[in-house]
């Protein structure tokens, strides 16, 4: 990935800003131009809640080379505190038995090294809230 | 309706080929449709292909191929929608032959992943879902099957060897199908005990690497000159869904809804009237919740009616008479050409786990997690 692409993209990858239509009462994380539902284009930036609930998983064994050094890693569907549905990956979980329903919060981390360009990714995952 | 008919079929083997390109699978694919049509000259080459620019790093594909096929001059496209580019090029060759301009179009599908390492393969077909976002957290295709899976068997209650059986169906049928990648039965223990991909989704349950090239002759209906061997593209529905991260139904998948919503419209076909369906299992959860979503099973009950025989050879709806995309394999673009000319074969009366007095067949493929779908109805010809 080039470093322009990396930037453009990366307001919403760093925090968790969605794109937000107030006709349909509807987000969309990745954030996007258009309302899905209705075609409004007049979506505005909201920030998403950093606490949601894990309501599936599984564990990545088989990956992209440039996720291999991380595999196996585990990707899991959220449902954040406003309803609002994210796919992301999970992190922190090797001393954590997994369990759907459990409590996660987002956390700023890692993703991948380019190995060409030498970049380093970063992004959000989650990670269990601990009680 | 349209008034457009495959007039010849031809496909290589599915298989890892090592020693065979690209260029030399087309043309194995492609001589054998020609010849099988009874030597039509085609007028356009349609083609199919969704990875060759990644795995191959080469594009403008058709026209070399054109040239490799040995038509010095000869209208070419290369069509490209994911894992149903195949659908989307036989789409396009309809069109161009119910609008008039030409009477016999070659589709040629064709894919070879094992020029590259598996994990690369995996990368170039992450190319299909949107990079921007799935490629950058590491959600796999397989990975998101298996999230569905999970969710599968906790809202129904169903254990994983019910949906697991779905590949070992696919397997017991490609053992007669001289074509398949994978011409051996396994069992349940078998799939099970095989690595994780993305747990709970079992390496048996994935389709796997496959190269191969199938090729159709479609053509007008003044052009069919063997009734016996000719079958009816009978019609054509695609649609589209929402990417998986913007769903709030996981367990449905809509384009197969609309797209049959679509069809049924189109041809007022009974459920009843499918004498066999050809599904895009990539992965074995794929299979009940295509047959669920298209509603041909009630939600939940697509497992049990596997368990009771309905989808063998002479159950209610055979399915996968082919061995299916475990099985048969999945040569990404060429996967769709395969599917039909399965079909084609089953309505010559010619396929090796025949369907008796099958008329009518329904081939389903899609991209992805149903991004995009694509339902193709094939009859005998009358
Ligand atoms: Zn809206």
């Amino acid at each position: 990935m080039s470093a322009p692409i990396y930037w453009r993209e990366k307001l919403y990858r760093y925090r968790l800003v969605a794109s937000y239509c107030d006709k349909c009462n509807k987000k969309y994380y990745p954030p996007r131009p258009v309302c899905l539902q209705c075609g409004n284009t007049e979506l505005r930036e909201v920030k998403l809640p950093n606490t949601g609930t894990l309501i599936s998983f599984t564990t990545v064994y088989q990956t992209f080379p440039e996720f291999s050094k991380l595999a196996p890693y585990v990707i899991g569907i959220i449902r954040l505190d406003d309803g609002t549905t994210i796919v992301a990956q999970l992190t922190d979980v090797d001393q954590i038995e997994l369990k759907e329903g459990i409590r996660v919060e987002a956390v700023f981390r890692k993703m991948y090294e380019d190995g060409e360009s030498g970049l380093i990714y970063y992004g959000t995952k989650f990670r269990p809230v601990s009680r | 309706m349209s008034e457009v008919y495959i007039t010849g079929i031809g496909y290589t083997q599915v298989s890892e080929h090592w020693v065979k390109s690209i260029k030399q699978l087309s043309l194995e694919a492609a001589v054998k449709a020609i010849k099988d049509s009874g030597y039509k000259k085609p007028d356009s080459i349609v083609l199919s292909s969704s990875l060759a620019s990644f795995l191959q790093h080469q594009e403008a594909l058709s026209n070399l191929i054109r040239e490799y096929l040995g038509f010095s001059n000869l209208h070419n496209i290369k069509v490209e929608a994911g894992e149903c580019s195949g659908s989307a090029a036989v789409e396009v060759a309809t069109s161009l032959i119910n609008s008039g301009r030409f009477k016999n179009v070659l589709v040629l599908g064709v894919e070879k992943p094992s020029d590259k390492l598996p994990q690369e393969f995996n990368a170039s077909l992450s190319s299909t879902l949107d990079r921007d976002y799935y490629f950058y957290n590491g959600i796999t295709h397989a990975s998101l099957f298996a999230l569905v899976y999970k969710l599968y068997m906790k809202q129904y209650g169903i254990k994983q060897e019910d949906i697991a059986a779905f590949a070992v169906h696919d397997h017991a049928m490609a053992v007669n199908v001289d074509y398949a990648q994978y011409r051996f039965p396994i069992s349940i223990d078998r799939v099970l005990s095989s690595p994780n991909v993305s747990e709970p989704l079992k390496l048996f349950e994935a389709f796997p690497t496959s190269d191969g090239a199938s090729a159709l002759m479609i053509s007008s209906k003044d052009q069919v000159d063997n009734p016996d061997y000719a079958v009816k593209l009978e019609a054509i529905s695609s649609a589209s869904d929402l990417s998986f991260v913007y769903r709030s139904d996981f367990l449905s998948f809509n384009s197969l809804r609309f797209a049959f919503e679509d069809l049924r419209k189109k041809t007022k076909l009974a459920k009843k009237d499918i004498n066999f369906l050809e599904i895009h299992d990539s992965y074995s959860i794929a299979a009940p919740l295509i047959i669920e979503s298209l509603g041909l099973a009630e939600k939940s009950e697509a497992c049990k009616m596997l368990k009771e025989g309905e989808f063998e050879k002479d159950g209610t709806l055979p399915l996968n008479m082919s061995g299916g995309l475990k099985a048969r394999g999945h040569p990404i673009g060429a996967t769709p050409i395969y599917q039909i000319v399965e079909a084609v074969l089953q309505l010559r009366g010619k396929a090796s786990n025949q369907v008796s007095n099958a008329e009518t067949g329904l081939v389903q493929s899609m991209s992805n997690i149903a991004d995009q779908a694509y339902l193709i109805l094939l009859r005998r010809y009358k």
